[in-house]
Order: C-alpha cells, then sequence, then structure tokens
C-alpha cells in the first residue's frame, strides 16, 4: 500500500519530465520511423507516377540484381572501401597527433590562433572547395604544381591521374577534417587529473614518457568511440567531395558507390535501385558497428549504453 | 549607359544560353515540310470534322482534317483557371526588371494576352530555378499525387511513367480535335516525326514544344584580329585549323591553341563531323545503314579519323593541357577572357558569353563563327541533327478541360507566327530577349532564328559595310539595332556576315543529317544507357590522351559496348524503328 503511493508520487513528479520528452519522441517517430516505409521500394518496380502507396509490384531481389550486373560494381566497391578506410585511419592518426602537440604547446597565443586557423576549411563546403582544389592543383598553373616545378620535378596530375587520385582525395579530406576533429581529443586530454602528470614527473618521467602512459590511456575512451562511430562509415567515402573532384578520366580509382547510384539512379528516376543500395550500405554499416561496440565492451568494457 | 545595356545582356544572355542548353531533342528523318505546307494543302477541308488519326496516322502524315483554322482560336464562355509546372527561375533578373516595369511574369503580356482572347487564367503551381530542381519537384508532385493540371516533363521516360501509370491523358484525339493549322505547321515544321518522341503504347501522351533544329548545329569560332595580325586566312579545313591553334601558340603569350574539354561531345562535335562522323550533341543519334538498319552514331568507324586528329593536336600540345579534367564551358571560358585561346568549336549561343567578357579581352578582340571547316579535302560537311523539342507538355488527369492547353497553343502560335501576330511586342522586348518564353506553354517555328539573319544578309552590302536599313522587318531590325548598340553577341549570333546563322543559312537544311530514332528509350537503355556512355567516354579520351592505340583500342570499346547491352538496345531500336515504318 506504502509502496504503491510512493510509485504513484514518483509518477506524478516526473510526468513533466516525460512531457518534455514528448514532442522530441514524435518527431523522432514522424521523421524517422514512419519514412522507413519508403525502404519498401527498394524490393518494388517502382513507378514514381503511381504514387509511395501506389500499386508498385513487387520485384523480390530484381533492384540488387541489377546494381550487382552493373559493369565496374567491383571497381566502384574496392575504391570505396579502399577510400573511405583511408581517411578513417590517417585522419584520426593525424587528429590525435595535432591534438598531442597542441597540448605541449606552451605559447597560448600561437595554440589558440593554430587551432582557429586549422579548424577553419571544416566550414567550407566542397562545393567551394572543390573549385578552389581544382584552381590550386591545376598541371599547367596550380600554385602546387608551380612550386613541384620550381624544384625541378615534372608537374603532377592530382586530379588527372588514376594513381594519385585517391591520394588526392584522402589529403585533401584530411587537410579540410583534422582541425575539427582534433578539438574532440583536446577535449579528452583537458579532462585527465593534472595530478597524474605531477606523480610521474617525481617519479622521473619526461614528456615523452607522461604522453605514452598519461595521456594516450587517458584518451583512450574516446579514441575507441570516435572509431566504434567511424566504422559506420566505412562505405560512406565522401559523395559531396568526390562528386566535386572527380571527371570521367579518374573514374577508374574515384568511382565511389554513392557517386554511381547518383549517376544510375537519381539522374535517371530509378528510385528502385538507389534506394536498394541505400538499404544495403546501412545494414552493413550497422553489423560493422555492432561487431565494434561488441568487441569494445568484451574486451576494453566500455559501454555506449 | 553602355554598362546597364550590358548588365541587362548578360543576364538575358543567361536566360538564352540556359534555354538552349536544356532543350531536349528528338528526331526527324524525312525531309522537311515547309512551315504550313500541310496546312495549305488541307485549307478547303477546315471545319469538317473528318475522322480523328490514331497517333501512328498522325506520326506518319501529321494532322490533315483541322477543325481550327489558321487564325482561328477559341474562346471560353466560362472562365476558366489552368495551374502550369514548368522549371523557370521567377528570380531571374530579365523577369524581375520586367515586373519592377509592372509585368511580373505571373501576369504579364502573355497572361493577360489569354485571358483576353481564351478567357483562360493561368498560375504557376510548381515553379523551379534549375532542371534538375525541377525534376526532383516533379518526381516529388507525381508521388504525392499533387500535379498541376498542365506541366513540362524534360524526360521521355518520365512520360513513359506518367502514362503508364494513368494520371496523364491520352491526348491523340484531343490534339487532333483542336489544334489550329498554324499550330499544326509550327509544331510539324521539321517533319511530323516529331509525334513520335511524346508517344507511349502507340498513343500521344505529351505534345512536344518545337524548338528550331539549329540549335544542334556546332561552329568553329576564331578571333579575326589575330588572324589579320598574323596574315592568315579563315579555317577551311581541319589543317587549317592546326595550323591557326600553332600560329597562334607560337604568337601568343601563354595561347593554349584550340580550346577541348572532356564533353566533348556537347560542344565539340564539329571535330568529329569534319571526318564524317555523326554523332550528336544530344548523344542519341541513330544512323541508316546500307542494309537498312539503325546503328549508334558513336561507334561506327567514321569516328576514328577523328579521335585521331584530336590525338595529334595534343600530342602537339595545342589543345588545353588540363582538358580531361574539365568539363563546363565556364571552366574554359576563363581562357578565352584573359585572351589566351583564340581558337574553338562551340554552339551559337556562346556569343552571349563572348560579349559577356569584353571587359577583360583586348580591346580590339574580334571574333567571327566561320563555317565548319572539313577534315577530308573535297567532302563537304554534314550536320547530326535533332528535331528539336524543348520539353513536352503533360495534362493531368484531374484537369477536366484537357483541350484547353492546346487552345493555348494555338493562341501563342498566333500571336507569333499567325497572319495577324505581334511578333516584335511578344517575342523579346528590350528588357527581356527571351520574352516569347515568359508563357506557360511555347512552340517555334523552326526559322525563327534564321530568318532574322537571312533578312539582314538580303540588305546587307558587304563590299562597302552598309545596310538598307529600309528593307530589314520584324526580328532583322530589331537584332541590326541591338548591333549598332554595340552588343556584339548579336553581330556574332545573327549577323549579316561572318555570323554562325549565317553559316547555318547555306547548309540549313539540305546538309543536315536527321537522327532516325526519336521514340522514348527502350527498357536496356534504361537500365545501361548511362554506363555504356561512360563506357565510351572513357575509351575516347584514353585514345585522344595516346594511352591505347586508336585501332585496336576501338575494336576493343565496340566489343566491350556491345556486350555491356549495345547489342541489346541496336536489337530493341530497330525493332522500334521497323515498327514505326511499317
Amino acid at each position: 500500500m506504502k509502496k504503491k503511493r510512493k510509485k504513484n508520487s514518483q509518477w506524478k513528479r516526473e510526468l513533466p519530465l516525460h512531457l518534455m520528452i514528448l514532442p522530441s519522441a514524435i518527431m523522432v517517430f514522424i521523421f524517422s520511423y514512419i519514412p522507413l516505409y519508403g525502404l519498401t521500394i527498394a524490393f518494388k518496380k517502382f513507378n514514381p507516377a503511381k504514387g509511395l502507396f501506389g500499386e508498385n509490384p513487387w520485384c523480390g531481389l530484381d533492384n540488387y540484381a541489377y546494381i550487382f550486373s552493373l559493369p565496374n560494381i567491383g571497381r566502384v566497391f574496392s575504391n570505396t572501401l579502399l577510400i573511405a578506410v583511408a581517411k578513417i585511419i590517417f585522419g584520426m592518426i593525424i587528429a590525435i597527433a595535432v591534438a598531442l602537440l597542441l597540448n605541449e604547446c606552451r605559447c597560448r597565443f600561437l595554440k589558440r590562433n593554430v587551432q582557429t586557423l586549422i579548424y577553419f576549411p571544416y566550414f567550407i563546403s566542397w562545393i567551394i572547395l572543390g573549385g578552389i582544389m581544382t584552381d590550386i592543383l591545376s598541371p599547367s598553373d596550380g600554385i602546387i604544381n608551380q612550386l613541384i616545378s620550381f624544384w625541378g620535378a615534372d608537374p603532377v596530375y592530382f586530379l588527372g591521374d588514376n594513381r594519385i587520385f585517391p591520394g588526392t582525395l584522402v589529403v585533401s579530406d584530411i587537410w579540410r577534417n583534422f582541425g575539427y576533429n582534433s578539438i574532440v581529443y583536446l577535449a579528452a586530454i583537458t579532462s585527465i587529473d593534472p595530478s597524474l602528470y605531477e606523480a610521474a614527473a617525481i617519479d622521473g618521467a619526461g614528456r615523452w614518457k607522461q604522453t605514452l602512459h598519461i595521456t594516450l590511456p587517458g584518451m583512450s575512451t574516446i579514441i575507441i568511440l570516435m572509431c566504434i562511430l567511424s566504422l559506420g562509415n566505412v562505405l560512406n567515402a565522401g559523395f559531396d567531395q568526390v562528386y566535386n573532384l572527380y571527371s570521367v578520366q579518374v573514374y577508374e580509382s574515384g568511382d565511389i558507390i554513392d557517386t554511381l547510384v547518383y549517376r544510375i539512379g537519381l539522374q535517371q528516376a530509378q528510385f528502385g535501385p538507389s534506394t536498394a543500395v541505400g538499404l544495403l550500405k546501412s545494414v552493413i554499416s550497422f553489423i560493422l558497428i555492432s561487431f565494434a561496440y561488441l568487441f569494445a565492451w568484451k574486451k576494453y568494457d566500455y559501454r555506449v549504453f | 549607359m553602355k554598362r546597364k545595356g550590358l548588365a541587362l545582356f548578360l543576364c538575358s544572355a543567361m536566360a538564352l544560353i540556359s534555354l538552349s542548353g536544356c532543350s531536349q531533342t528528338g528526331s526527324s528523318q524525312a525531309g522537311i515540310p515547309a512551315v504550313g505546307q500541310e496546312a495549305g494543302s488541307t485549307s478547303t477541308e477546315t471545319n469538317t470534322s473528318g475522322t480523328v488519326r490514331t497517333a501512328q496516322e498522325l506520326y506518319e502524315n501529321g494532322i490533315q482534317n483541322y477543325q481550327y483554322a489558321a487564325g482561328e482560336v477559341k474562346k471560353y464562355e466560362e472562365p476558366l483557371t489552368l495551374t502550369f509546372g514548368r522549371n523557370i527561375d521567377l528570380n531571374a533578373e530579365n523577369w524581375l526588371q520586367m515586373a519592377e516595369q509592372g509585368e511580373p511574369i505571373e501576369n504579364n503580356r502573355w497572361i493577360k494576352y489569354y485571358k483576353d482572347t481564351l478567357n483562360i487564367d493561368c498560375e504557376y503551381s510548381l515553379a523551379n530555378a534549375s532542371l534538375a530542381d525541377y525534376n526532383q519537384e516533379l518526381l516529388l508532385a507525381m508521388t504525392s499525387g499533387t500535379l498541376p493540371d498542365v506541366f513540362h516533363v524534360f524526360d521521355q521516360s518520365m512520360i513513359s511513367q506518367l502514362a503508364e501509370a494513368g494520371v496523364i491523358w491520352d491526348m491523340t484525339e484531343i490534339y487532333q480535335q483542336n489544334a489550329n493549322e498554324t499550330l499544326g505547321g509550327i509544331i510539324e515544321g521539321e517533319g511530323t516525326e516529331i509525334y513520335s518522341t511524346g508517344m507511349y503504347d502507340g498513343k500521344l501522351y505529351a505534345i512536344p514544344q518545337k524548338m528550331p533544329s539549329t540549335n544542334s548545329y556546332n561552329h568553329l569560332w576564331v578571333r579575326r584580329d589575330w588572324l589579320n595580325e598574323l596574315n592568315l586566312d579563315k579555317p577551311e579545313t581541319m589543317d587549317d585549323v592546326k595550323a591557326i591553334a600553332q600560329a597562334f601558340t607560337e604568337n601568343y603569350a601563354n595561347n593554349v591553341g584550340l580550346l577541348f574539354s572532356n564533353s566533348y561531345m556537347y560542344e565539340y562535335q564539329g571535330i568529329f563531323w569534319a571526318f564524317g562522323g555523326k554523332e550528336n550533341k544530344d548523344r542519341n543519334q541513330w544512323v541508316l545503314q546500307e542494309d537498312g538498319t539503325l546503328a549508334y552514331s558513336e561507334i561506327l568507324p567514321e569516328m576514328k579519323e577523328g579521335l585521331r586528329w584530336l590525338n595529334s593536336m595534343y600530342e602537339a600540345g595545342l589543345i588545353n593541357p588540363e582538358w580531361a579534367t574539365m568539363d563546363t564551358w565556364t571552366a574554359l571560358a576563363d581562357y578565352v577572357a584573359t585572351n589566351r585561346c583564340g581558337i574553338f568549336f562551340g554552339p551559337h549561343w556562346y556569343g552571349f558569353s563572348l560579349q559577356s567578357y569584353e571587359d577583360t579581352m583586348d580591346a580590339d578582340a574580334d571574333w567571327i563563327a566561320v563555317g565548319l571547316p572539313t577534315g577530308i579535302p573535297g567532302q563537304e560537311v554534314l550536320i547530326p541533327s535533332n528535331n528539336t523539342v524543348d520539353g513536352w507538355i503533360c495534362v493531368s488527369k484531374n484537369n477536366e478541360n484537357p483541350e484547353a492547353v492546346i487552345h493555348m497553343l494555338n493562341a501563342y502560335v498566333e500571336q507569333l507566327f499567325g497572319e495577324n501576330n505581334n511578333f516584335s511586342e511578344f517575342f523579346a522586348c528590350d528588357l527581356d530577349s527571351s520574352l516569347w518564353k515568359a508563357t506557360p506553354v511555347w512552340s517555334l517555328s523552326a526559322t525563327v532564328d534564321l530568318e532574322p539573319c537571312e533578312n539582314m544578309a538580303e540588305n546587307y552590302d558587304a563590299s562597302t559595310g552598309t545596310m538598307n536599313e529600309a528593307g530589314l522587318k520584324g526580328a532583322g531590325a530589331t537584332y541590326w539595332q541591338y548591333i549598332k548598340d554595340g552588343l556584339s553577341a548579336y553581330q556574332y549570333m545573327f549577323g549579316p556576315a561572318d555570323s554562325c546563322f549565317s553559316f547555318v543559312a547555306k547548309t540549313y537544311p539540305q546538309d543536315l543529317l536527321w537522327n532516325q530514332y526519336l521514340g522514348a528509350p527502350t527498357k536496356t537503355q534504361n537500365e545501361r544507357w548511362s554506363s555504356m556512355t561512360e563506357l565510351i567516354d572513357s575509351y575516347y579520351l584514353k585514345m585522344i590522351n595516346g594511352e591505347i592505340d586508336i585501332n585496336t583500342g576501338f575494336d576493343q570499346m565496340v566489343k566491350e559496348w556491345n556486350t555491356l547491352g549495345g547489342t541489346q538496345v541496336t536489337a530493341e531500336i530497330n525493332e522500334e524503328y521497323a515498327k514505326y515504318r511499317e
């Protein structure tokens, strides 16, 4: 009897909180769950003129069969994986290194300015950067190639050479994002207890030993979290970047799933196949994230939920 | 004053470029009946309610039993309101300026004209600036069932989708019962085959909006001041073109020679045409072979010579080195604007672009368009062309007056091309060079661009450079005024001599080679065409920059193209073609 009343009063007390969350819950339901119905298009022969709820016949896995029958589909998948994985790994290493270096920087003025400067490119969209890149990487009058020829080497066709194009993509993506990514790690570093450093200094550890044994382990949870989150992007090689930089010349090394789907799907209003690929990508990402999470939980006892 | 005029024409140039760029094309195989010819032959039968023809007969012979004579338009007794969908930039500068002068696009002279003559009120319910956005929005309207009464479609496979879903009217009968003779003459102006572009399952579902096919021409642009400086003649052969590019690179600083980009099929067809190539910018050009079947133009061996010539230009360093990653005119135009290029191939509307770079170009820069050079001495250049369509008009089933839009088209063509026309008032005005498009529906005569040029040429004395202005009429007089006002684009495009249309006048229509297939994309084309086109692109690219040998590479390309779906598509196209031919 008493217990029940207690529960009741708790419910009453928390009711406003539940009400406060209600609008967002409804929004999530409307905008994230109801559209899931659209995924059925992946298994239909979809004619937009018949409407989303019209009588579009089911076609089983025909859309997938079509996607996998496209020429070069294997090459496109391997390009995607290669570019995305390279971006994730190198992007992370560089962001961590930059965070560590900035942390060691004594001059506050320098530290802050450098931080702002490297943070800046993140806010420029790839549409604009695409134009800038094309200009500065041009083999005839781009500034980078002028430097290269000044040193006596042959100009490099960064955006037109199949051997170099994926590298150009990875490097330019890292250049744009490392400032932003390093901020997360800098925040992680500031949360490390300073007394640990004092203790280490007393024990005779230098800066390098301190970094190795205090800073890095202190950041490890964040690093693992970022790893898990980025695994979801293994099939996202960055549509807006590639789309703004590639050309027929480098389809061989630069065409990724998203750009291919864009060309065959959206440009020709073939909603079925493009939804099918989107669904496939989501399923793969979901599986990868689940595994990584499981691994982090069992091995490092790290949990998000 | 001059600056204001320039700004004005920059924006109209934008409008014209975008309109020319997005015109879709069908094709035609027969000769071209003169405008109104068919109408004339049946004028005695007008208003007899003859039998309505099937779409197949329409395609073969055109409308014959007109129920409305030329000049006749039907006025509705009760006011009728129609909603429209079209791609239109409501914020385009020329239209904003018109709005400031009291003529907003929603209520301009065209809209008032429809109200007065037909008692029809027009509203734009779906309008978007870019074609891609418009298509997306139209697809959304399709999926959600909120299509406007009348809307434009720019993709033939979309017509099939709409027709299959049963959401648009079958216009076969409605069109024939309501079109007047003037309209029939305009739409059939370059052949009745144009109807098959809007057909699905043997019925006419979409009304093609006719545009002059002279838009598919390619021209060779050269800087005359440099030719004169170096004592060179106008190019007549492809060897001349090469020599001129060579001379320009040797004599002018940082000159790149001939402009080129990887969208070679769109802007540089002239290079392939010189050697007998038969491809067209729409990249769907089908050629009748000696055995009576159709073959796809881009895999025919005639293309090899063009590739070889380009390869030699590339090896000699006579084309811009980054051509392989450049794909738009905007990327290339910088070379022209900064005096680093004096010779290039391109469509006529680049004239507006040239005019817009006057500020950065040398003060004495003087461009001319010369006739297309030949690559094989003695052989005339043929111009593969399409029976050009600027989108199709579809009528939603929700609209209870599907015939109303045909009456609007009747009224439109009467106003521009009928006996009692108001061409000079309604085609263009000083604020808006594309006034003819400031209406929910349109359709232009095949010779609308050619006539002013011919009119000026007739009254022009080349030896003295004087114009007999009394002989000028209509657009000819207006354009001559523009030329005198210093709007060089009009000289470049329509001028009496050394202009794009003076070349067109010499070759149209006898040197045109019409596309032989104009129906909707076939099943395999819908699934594979973009991959197949990409295959050709990447092979061409490698052949031009010398990565692979042209002889073996071309054969390899044809083989791969065929396995990728080429054999299948060719069979499907030939099957459709045979059906139409019966």
